[in-house]
């Protein structure tokens, strides 16, 4: 908002300075009328480059990957239980269970504790309180990812180990619990955004029914920001089944799948920690080689799934905004 | 919102400016490199070789005048990729290269084999010297062995559940150790396999740095990776010392290696029989490696 502003200030105020009324009105009067211009051409060269770039990497990641299915199996692949590529078996379902594992722990922890920091942050902090608030949960997210994984390895998984008594503190739960630090100031700030969106008109209308302070958040305009809360979880969500580094650093790297299936305090395998670790070593034109861009694949398609129900509910949480 | 033409004109100048400037650069780079004054070798790959290369590049950079090397460790894998695609002129290998990749090279793969390493089971350092065999080392991996109270472990002095930590699949340490210890490396049997929850680190550094934070860990990095924060394991009796991989009478070692497409030549074929001359060897053992020649003779005829 506030940037839109001091633009339309500041453009009149330099084309006054530097030219003369009539080419400054002809620019303006020029809006909307030229079709085509060779600067849009240019723009849409560059815009181009980032679409040609996905495809390209989807294709090399689809030749690559898709070799996996003639050489270990569908079936095998997606829901063999033993990964071991010296013994050739290629099976991913503990890295399946492993990145839904620690992304479901992460949201388990993450949602609440957002949720209500945006509350408070947007319905009933001060002003100056926000200030500070809302600067540093979105420092969060400047965070290099390999910081949060080295927090995670010397503060975190010792504290889980003497906690439960384990052999091993890197498991599915350290794992989640660094994740949830990390998709924090994701959830807080598009949630943030969605409760501001609502109307003051609701929330005078409330007040004015007689409702008190916390009848209105809870009962309207929570409600009216559901879709945006929505949308910032699934978000949330897609972000945390991308994350790779912290994850490889703290979830432990066993390929193994948990017993029984739920057991949280046992070193799991996410899939994006497959890749990363073995990627590196693997022999280019190898069964093994070719299952790391397999997961890529997988990954692949949850992601774009997750990201499109986003983009979905976005788009209905903004034409109900629009409608009002 | 409205754009100035004169804003708009500075941002196409930069749109423009900015690749011209890097395809300048590069042509500059490429005009100064055909001159002869400057030669560019690229080095990728092992974690272990580089700990190697990283100190001995820069004593061959003082010899050469003009050369400039560029070290990165990525992994053998990656190493052996980036210089059949033509991003590297030399991969740092810790296993030899696969069939696979020797086809993908159209069997103009070329290793050099100028170093040697010894892989060291660790335990924390607060562990009593502890003297394994190899089948009770295996037993440790493999899960047969869980817990630091068993007889077989238990002069080690260390309590709790017995947590393994490997390197990953593909991993040259991880190879040779599955080779020597573990079994044959084709071998499917589970007695050669790792127990389950074994800790996949894809460097030695993690796994050292694991061992050395938790007192029931148990993991094996290179011989060049050994200090004081953690204890080596003895096998029959035998240290993992330089003398006793020498004489070999501690049998957990392996050859590194320097491959390159082709037979080398120029600056590259320098660089590899460098690293195999009397200097070259020293700085190998400088950096907690094992050297495989004692004198400069030429590899290649």
């Amino acid at each position: 908002m506030s940037q839109n502003q001091t633009e339309t200030i500041e453009e009149p105020t330099i084309e006054s300075l530097e030219e003369d009324k009539s080419t400054s009105e002809e620019s303006i009067l020029e809006i909307g009328k030229q079709k085509i211009s060779w600067q849009k051409i240019i723009l849409m060269l560059f815009a181009g480059i980032s679409v040609i770039v996905v495809i390209l990497i989807f294709i090399f990641i689809l030749v690559n990957g898709l070799k996996v299915i003639p050489e270990v199996g569908f079936i095998k692949f997606l829901f063999g239980t033993s990964w071991n590529p010296e013994a050739d078996q290629y099976g991913i379902l503990h890295g399946i269970i492993g990145t839904v594992m620690v992304v479901l722990i992460a949201m388990v922890v993450a949602v609440p504790i957002s949720i209500s920091c945006s509350i408070y942050m947007s319905e009933i902090a001060p002003q100056r309180i926000r200030k500070i608030l809302k600067p540093s949960v979105e420092m969060l997210a400047s965070i290099p990812s390999i910081v949060y994984g080295f927090f995670g390895l010397f503060i975190l998984v010792p504290a889980v180990k003497f906690i439960f008594g384990l052999p091993t503190g890197e498991n599915a739960l350290s794992g989640g619990l660094i994740l949830a630090i990390m998709v924090i100031p994701t959830i807080v700030s598009i949630t943030d955004d969605a409760i501001r969106a609502v109307p003051s008109s609701f929330r005078e209308a409330s007040l004015a029914l007689g409702a008190t302070k916390w009848q209105t958040i809870r009962k309207v305009v929570l409600p009216a920001a559901l879709s945006g809360i929505t949308a910032a979880v699934i978000l949330a969500f897609g972000r945390a089944i991308g994350e790779t580094m912290a994850v490889l650093m703290v979830a432990g790297g066993a390929s193994q799948i948990p017993k029984p299936f739920f057991n949280i305090l046992v070193p799991v395998d996410p899939l994006t920690a497959i890749i990363a670790r073995e990627l590196g070593e693997a022999a280019q034109g190898d069964t093994q080689f070719h299952a790391l861009f397999g997961i890529a694949i997988v990954l692949f398609l949850i992601t774009f799934v997750v990201n499109l129900t986003g983009d979905l509910v976005i788009k209905r949480f903004t034409k109900k905004f629009r409608g009002a | 919102m409205s754009f100035s033409r004169k804003r708009d004109r500075l941002v196409i100048i930069l749109i423009i400016l900015i690749p011209a400037a890097a395809v300048s650069s590069w042509f500059l780079a490429k005009s100064v490199n055909n001159t002869g004054e400057t030669h560019y070798i690229i080095i990728e790959g092992s974690n272990t070789v580089f700990k190697i290369i990283d100190t001995t590049y820069k004593a061959f950079a003082e010899y050469h005048s003009g050369v400039i090397i560029s070290v990165t460790g990525s992994g053998t894998g990656s190493g052996i990729t980036a210089i059949i695609d033509g991003q590297a002129d030399i991969a740092m290998a810790s296993r030899p290269f696969e069939d696979t990749e020797q086809i993908a090279a159209n069997g103009s793969l070329n290793a050099v084999a100028f170093a040697k390493d010894a892989i060291t089971i660790i335990t924390h350092a607060s562990a009593n010297p502890l003297d394994l065999t190899i089948d009770v080392a295996r037993a440790i991996f493999n899960g047969t062995i869980s817990d630091w109270s068993d007889p077989l472990v238990a002069s080690a002095g260390l309590t709790g559940e017995i947590q393994v930590v490997v390197r990953e699949s593909g991993s040259g340490t991880r190879d040779a150790f599955n080779e020597l210890v573990m079994g044959d490396s084709t071998q499917i049997e589970p007695g050669s396999q790792y127990v389950n929850d074994a800790l996949q680190k894809s460097s030695n550094q993690l796994i050292k740095d694991g061992v050395a934070a938790n007192s029931n860990y148990v993991g094996y990095i290179g011989l060049g990776y050994l200090d004081s924060t953690v204890k080596a394991v003895t096998i029959d009796g035998v240290a993992p010392t330089l003398a006793n991989v020498l004489n070999d009478s501690y049998f957990i070692q392996r050859e590194l290696f320097l491959i390159t497409l082709g037979i080398p030549v120029g600056m590259v074929y320098e660089f590899i029989n460098w690293s195999m001359s009397p200097e070259g060897q020293d700085l190998v053992l400088e950096t907690g490696f094992i050297n495989v020649a004692p004198t400069t003779d030429d590899i290649f005829t």
